[in-house]
């Protein structure tokens, strides 16, 4: 019987109660939106650093020319051990030298070609899968040098490094857009024999998650593992992308915060409107007996099914809106998250329970002697 | 004091709303089991009040109020409630149904306060009454007298074995007030305590006793010869 009568009630009043829904339906897809974000973004944002690439420069302490500016290659391992990790994702060391090719003057690079593309996933490498790491003469050549002194791939050219010249071949043209277009890359031992800089790099990029330690914290520790060494963070890329995501979920706490208020007003008058238009009804019911529980039960009803139907479409809507944010701001995709669809519930309860106990209070109060006086 | 046989007795019963008025002033009265008792009286005599206070809706201010041989006036809220709904069969000059409910679910809403909801019984019930073919018809179907013969039913439905009418057949046209007297009829046939409040001296006159309240008294208490001897 209870069934019946709250289904008959509910059809006769079907229009304001989706109106009391819509309104914590709005509040509610924000806070979903909201924490779905929060939760999600930092992670997502922090592994698409990785495809920013290096974050942390680690430079010799003493300025270059000095005799000291180079790192001892022995002193990498550091980067790999167990101090650093899960932070560090990979990192590539670099040995820098002015060279003569064909009489040109150009910038060689001595780095690990298998790990460059990790600290470099921009690259875009023509020719590339040849890179003859093994043999050590595979070059691969920035596109302006590559143009400019006609180096197709395949072709051998030889370098010259003061006294010492050594040949190698063209094994890849890559664009950057940016400075390594005009240099040219080979194996690091290559180039350290070239320049008579055995075991040493000039510097390293090292790609690192933002989400286990903060870049900073990350750099001491290398300051501190590796003596002689400088390292610095270059994560202007990850502070500004730190920066949009706090600014959005600011904005969106505060705007979940007032449509969360608005809706409580817009359940307390529905419920109050609801309790008016009753005020016979319920007097009739305590009349012919119906106790406080079987009075608040009928409201009860109508209170569970806004917030649970609520909670529910909310987190739906906020689930998209929270993947529309994701995309547009941070080109990242948006997961569900259990924990996102919970926090929205409970914000849908406590809001519709807030604005529904005055008016549920004062139900309890109706006189029915009064309002059966009619008249 | 022997009350087994009185299926109401009031004393000094007072009734004020605020400070001023005094809608009923010391009123006595009891009734006997299986009596039919018509209350007439001019508007605002206090015969409502008084009906109210009766069937556990409203608190007397002052006086004794035992129904069935029970003191009312000191049960809680909720006391009275259950034993509204376990003694009191009520029906209103407006008639009150639930508009979204059907006849029969209006009976059966009854039901579900008392104890438990049965359809069966509850159609029976509106058979009972000549509305057979009217049970899935909703308030707002039905002509008026349709609608207090729902009415009657719902009161009848638990058999509370006292029944409170106001002005029943105030808002009915004379057919259809004959058929809701037949009802009642036959109810005080089975036994039936009824207290009716009835501006009309037909309908008083099928009555045992009519009392008059006038400003909050009992004014006149005038036994009916006629049908106290067709009972007998
Ligand atoms: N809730 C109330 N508050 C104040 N006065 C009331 C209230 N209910 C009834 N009265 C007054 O009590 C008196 C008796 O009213 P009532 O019992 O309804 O009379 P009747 O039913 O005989 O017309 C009237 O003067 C009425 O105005
Ligand atoms: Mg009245």
């Amino acid at each position: 019987m209870r069934r019946r009568i709250l289904g008959r009630s509910f059809r006769n009043r079907k229009a304001r109660l989706a109106l009391a829904m819509l309104s914590v339906v709005l509040g509610a897809s924000l806070v979903a939106a909201l924490v779905n974000l929060s939760l999600d973004i930092p992670q997502k944002a922090s592994s698409q650093l990785r495809a920013y690439g290096a974050n942390i420069l680690v430079l010799p302490a003493a300025p270059p020319g000095s005799d000291v500016a180079y790192i001892p290659e022995s002193g990498l391992g550091y980067l790999e051990g167990a101090d650093l990790a899960p932070s560090i994702v990979g990192y590539t060391p670099y040995l820098y030298g002015q060279v003569e090719i064909d009489g040109q003057r150009v910038v060689l690079a001595g780095v690990r070609l298998d790990t460059v593309a990790r600290t470099s996933p921009w690259w875009r490498v023509t020719g590339g899968g040849v890179w003859e790491v093994g043999s050590g003469m595979g070059a691969v050549v920035g596109a302006q040098v590559a143009e400019k002194l006609q180096l197709a791939l395949d072709r051998e050219f030889s370098v010259k490094y003061g006294n010492n010249i050594r040949t190698f071949r063209v094994a890849g043209i890559v664009s950057t857009g940016a400075a390594e277009e005009s240099q040219v890359f080979v194996d690091l031992k290559a180039a350290q024999e070239l320049m008579a800089l055995e075991g040493k790099v000039g510097l390293v990029q090292v790609s690192a998650l933002t989400g286990p330690r903060p870049l900073s914290q990350l750099s001491q520790l290398i300051e501190q593992g590796m003596p002689g060494v400088e390292a610095r963070v270059m994560g202007q890329i990850a502070s500004a992308e730190a920066r949009v995501l706090g600014k959005v979920q600011l904005l969106m706490a505060l705007v979940a915060a007032l449509i969360l208020i608005a809706s409580g007003l817009v359940i307390l008058s529905t419920m109050t409107t609801t309790l008016l238009e009753r005020t016979t009804e319920i007097g009739l019911m305590k009349a012919l007996g119906a106790s406080d529980l079987r009075v608040a039960e009928l409201f009860g009803a109508e209170i569970g099914i806004i917030a649970a139907g609520s909670g529910v479409v909310g987190y739906l809507l906020g689930y998209m809106i929270a993947l529309f944010i994701g995309r547009q701001v941070f080109a990242s995709s948006v997961s569900p998250r259990p924990a996102a669809f919970l926090v929205t519930l409970a914000s849908a309860i406590l809001v519709t329970l807030v604005g529904s106990t005055p008016p549920l209070r004062r139900a309890m109060k109706i006189d029915p002697a009064l309002t059966l006086r009619g008249e | 004091m022997i009350t087994a046989d009185l299926a109401l007795e009031v004393k000094g019963l007072t009734k004020f709303y605020g400070e001023r008025v005094c809608a009923l002033d010391h009123v006595s009265l009891s009734v006997r089991r299986g009596e039919w008792i018509a209350i007439m009286g001019p508007s605002g005599s206090g015969k409502t009040t008084f009906l109210n206070i009766i069937s556990c809706l409203d608190r007397p201010s002052q006086g004794e109020v035992l129904v069935n041989g029970k003191d009312i006036t000191r049960l809680t809220r909720e006391e009275l409630t259950r034993f509204r709904r376990e003694t009191v069969g009520l029906v209103f000059q407006q008639f009150h149904l639930i508009p979204y409910l059907n006849a029969v679910e209006n009976v059966m809403l009854a039901q579900y306060f008392h104890s438990m909801a049965d359809e069966a019984e509850a159609r029976q019930a509106l058979e009972r009454v000549g509305l057979g073919g009217r049970v899935h018809h909703l308030p707002s179907q039905l002509s008026g007298g349709e609608q207090q013969r729902v009415c009657l039913a719902r009161a009848l439905i638990n058999s509370p074995g006292l029944l409170l009418a106001d002005e029943p057949t105030g808002n009915l046209d004379k057919a259809n007030e004959d058929l809701v007297m037949r009802i009642f009829q036959e109810r005080r046939r089975e036994g039936y305590t009824i207290i009716m409040v009835t501006h009309d001296p037909e309908i008083a006159g099928m009555a045992d006793r009519i009392v008059r309240f006038d400003h909050g008294h009992v004014v006149a208490e005038t036994h009916n010869q006629v049908a106290e001897a067709t009972r007998a």
